[in-house]
């Protein structure tokens, strides 16, 4: 057998086994967490926060550090990008000068 | 000369002609996320369709990318900033009419930072493929 049919077939029964463990596991407990969070924000968003509506009071009151790092993050982003085109670029000009 | 300067006339019109559409929409997105469905983040990529469509019909022209960039973090800083003084001083405390102020500038700056970060990404993206 060639090595990458053989590399493909145990990538396909990893998944098969990993798909299996997980539906298993989801029907293994029947617990359910409280939506404690959930009715919080539904009965006192709009007093405490005073804001127009819930989602803008979560996202801008009660996780306002997620939106600033999500902000940051997506400058992480583009700082990568641009990084890694910048020397990507730079090892082709190298090849093509050899 | 790029070799997909041949681009097609009629989607060249057709694109001139969503144009605008495409930054009412955006714009209308980004405003109204405040109180209604939508917000900063869905707004940005909504405009960032702009410079995808231009791209298309000028794959040549790069719109003012360093401009784009120096506007990218000028924007995070100033949403870094606004953020962080509003915690500073207690959000909570201010008067209502300054928390509207502060929901759609702070709505706008993230329309605008989330079209230029990804205005950038597009770009490069389409720098590295279309460049040889």
């Amino acid at each position: 057998m060639r090595k990458d049919v053989r590399r493909r077939l145990l990538i396909l029964i990893c998944v098969i086994a990993i798909t299996l463990i997980v539906l298993m596991l989801l029907n293994a407990f029947d617990e359910t967490m409280k939506p404690e969070a959930f009715n919080y924000y539904i009965d006192k968003a709009m007093d405490e926060t005073e804001m127009p509506n819930i989602v803008t009071a979560i996202y801008l009151q009660y996780r306002l550090f997620d939106t600033l790092f999500e902000a940051l993050l997506l400058s992480v982003a583009v700082s990568a990008v641009v990084y890694f085109a910048a020397a990507w670029e730079k090892e082709e000009g190298d090849i093509e000068n050899e | 000369m790029n070799e997909r300067a041949d681009h097609s006339e009629i989607l060249e019109d057709i694109l001139l002609f969503i144009y605008p559409l495409i930054i009412l929409f955006g714009i209308f997105v980004i405003v109204t996320g405040v109180t209604q469905s939508g917000g900063g983040f869905q707004g940005g990529a909504v405009l960032v369709a702009v410079l995808m469509c231009r791209y298309l019909v000028y794959p040549d022209d790069m719109l003012g990318l360093n401009a784009i960039k120096k506007t990218d973090k000028i924007v995070l800083i100033l949403i870094l900033v606004l953020g962080v003084g509003a915690i500073l001083i207690g959000f909570s405390n201010l008067p209502q009419y300054i928390k509207n102020i502060y929901n759609m500038v702070i709505g706008i700056l993230i329309g605008i930072r989330v079209s230029s970060g990804l205005s950038v990404i597009f770009y490069t993206f389409a720098d590295i493929e279309g460049g040889d």
